[in-house]
């Protein structure tokens, strides 16, 4: 009982391209850390593995419920809800800096912000490196958060369609299109196990991934006009190794006589 | 930047680590449920040891926190500790020592993490967490059964308990973030100045007991959600483990007041609650 070479390869290409865009819109996002709970500094109030889970869980939220979709509506709608939990998130952290504390938005790497051209550099404290979501940081951060989403649906989907189909075919031999087109068959209540399986695996990669993604800025980063952003390739092919490794750790749970056991069980009561 | 003075030397407490984690894990082969109970005890040496390399490792100043490190060892322990159940428990260990080295390898090597000897402490924290893993679970699911019908892969019946346990029922969540915080936690409080290696893993006691409360609430909730063919000992187990975490818990809560008080520059009234006269 094996999964065939095809879907082993898939499962590895998919998790790993999913590592190398999390780590990506880690990258683009705003992460201000402490400093930016203070307004010494641009960006949102956390950390950037805090930031990007936040983003990966409602990526994975969306990707649960919209199981049976073909796989780039699951990783497009994720993405979506992603962006959109970040936008609220730097839509009220701007209001609190600018109506709360009374602090404008700015950057202090560049002069004018990239986006609207407007001069944001007198705007900086002496002493701090910017405060608040600027427009630029704002759209840098929609991107991250929806490559993030991304990222996070391409871990789910394999995980899940793999452990699924495997529950439903005796012979555990899946056709690749099958993970990447819609689900024809009805999931029951049975198959829950699965999704918290998936949601686990997806959630693990996530943090292994996004922790090096938060290393190699160091804490605080503003956008892709940062000097930092200059580190993206070495870091996105570090993510690509380690999401591989950890992709074969799932593809060795996925491919165990035990786990496949326990799937028929399931499978078979329906 | 050299190595601090340490009072326990990380290599000793890296081998009670393996050695009790490993033991809590085969402890199943007795196949009676107390064996659950002693893996969640053993688990607590296993959260000291991933402390102390939470702290070793943090000590550099990392720039994004401590819990960073936390949920990445558990990320990686997580994914090692499920093959390792669905195989055979020390392949499991094996592969997180692996996949960490992998880790801390490419890490360096592309400067990311410039820190000394990364790869040595990736390694620790993913076995560490890999340990716990596999001791809390094999806790939540009563014992684990490591001998193989035949060959060398552990009976499929072990997974069958794990997967209702802890998937059908999510507890996995709860253990997860559980692992993460008990290791990531005794270095997050401990950091400053004045931080010593004693105090900092007299927390690890606290959050190994915390840990351990609750591995036997997720075995007693197991219990009551499903109720499988157990003996009828199942349920007093539970509360045992319950009990068990609640006393390591306490004790480590005393142990560390005691001795965070000593080291104090003073420890004052605040005044309230107000002292009573007479």
């Amino acid at each position: 009982m094996m999964l065939g070479i095809e879907t082993i390869i898939l499962t590895l290409l998919m998790i790993g391209i999913g590592g190398v865009l999390i780590c990506t819109g880690v990258f683009f996002m705003p992460v201000g850390g402490a400093p930016a709970a203070m307004s010494t500094a641009t960006g949102i109030a956390t950390g950037c593995e805090m930031m990007a889970t936040g983003a990966g869980i409602t990526g994975l939220l969306m990707s649960a419920a919209l199981y049976g979709q073909p796989s780039y509506i699951i990783a497009l709608n994720a993405g979506i809800s992603s962006a959109i939990m970040m936008c609220v998130t730097m839509f009220v952290a701007n209001l609190v800096v600018v109506f709360g504390k009374g602090v404008p938005p700015a950057l202090a790497t560049v002069d004018r912000d990239p986006v609207t051209k407007e001069p944001v550099k007198p705007y900086v404290t002496p002493g701090t490196v910017g405060h608040g979501v600027p427009t630029a940081s704002f759209v840098s951060g929609f991107i991250g958060a929806f490559l993030g989403g991304i990222g996070g649906a391409l871990t789910f989907i394999p995980i899940f369609r793999v452990a699924f189909y495997e529950s439903l075919t005796p012979s555990a031999s899946i056709n690749p299109m099958e993970i990447l087109g819609p689900l024809g068959v009805r999931v029951g209540v049975e198959h829950v196990p699965l999704f918290v399986l998936a949601g686990i695996g997806a959630l693990a990669m996530y943090f292994v991934n996004a922790n090096i993604a938060a290393y190699s800025i160091r804490g605080v980063i503003e956008g892709w006009w940062d000097p930092k952003f200059k580190r993206l390739p070495k870091t996105a092919l570090t993510c690509f190794v380690a999401s591989l490794v950890f992709g074969t750790l799932v593809v060795l749970l996925l491919n165990s006589d035990s786990f496949i056991q326990v799937l028929h069980m399931i499978g078979g009561g329906s | 930047m050299s190595e601090k003075k340490v009072t326990i030397d990380p290599n000793k407490l890296m081998v009670v680590g393996i050695v009790c984690g490993l033991v809590g894990v085969y402890l199943g082969v007795i196949r009676s449920e107390v064996a659950g109970l002693i893996s969640g005890v053993l688990a607590v040496p296993v959260v000291i040891w991933g402390a102390d390399a939470v702290r070793r490792i943090a000590s550099y100043g990392l720039g994004t926190g401590v819990p960073s490190i936390g949920n990445l060892s558990s990320g990686m322990g997580v994914l090692a500790a499920l093959v390792g159940l669905a195989y055979q428990p020390i392949l499991g260990v094996v592969l997180a020592a692996l996949a960490g080295v992998i880790y801390g390898v490419f890490v360096a090597k592309f400067k990311i993490l410039e820190i000394p000897r990364l790869p040595r402490y990736t390694t620790e924290l993913a076995m560490a967490a890999c340990l716990i893993i596999m001791c809390l679970t094999s806790s939540v699911i009563g014992y684990y059964n490591p001998m193989p019908e035949s060959g060398f892969i552990a009976p499929a019946e072990n997974f069958e308990n794990i997967f209702q346990a802890l998937f059908a029922t999510g507890f996995i969540a709860a253990i997860f973030w559980m692992t993460s915080v008990s290791i990531l936690h005794p270095f997050n409080a401990g950091l400053g100045v004045g931080e010593r290696q004693g105090r900092t893993l007299q927390i690890g006691i606290v959050t190994g007991g915390m840990a351990l409360t609750l591995a036997g609430i997720a075995r007693v909730g197991y219990l009551v959600m499903f109720s499988p063919e157990t003996s009828p000992m199942a349920f007093p187990l539970g509360y045992a483990t319950i009990a068990a975490g609640a006393i390591v818990w306490i004790v480590g809560i005393v142990v560390l007041v005691r001795t965070a008080s000593r080291e104090a520059a003073a420890a004052l009234w605040t005044g309230i609650p107000p002292k009573t006269k007479k």
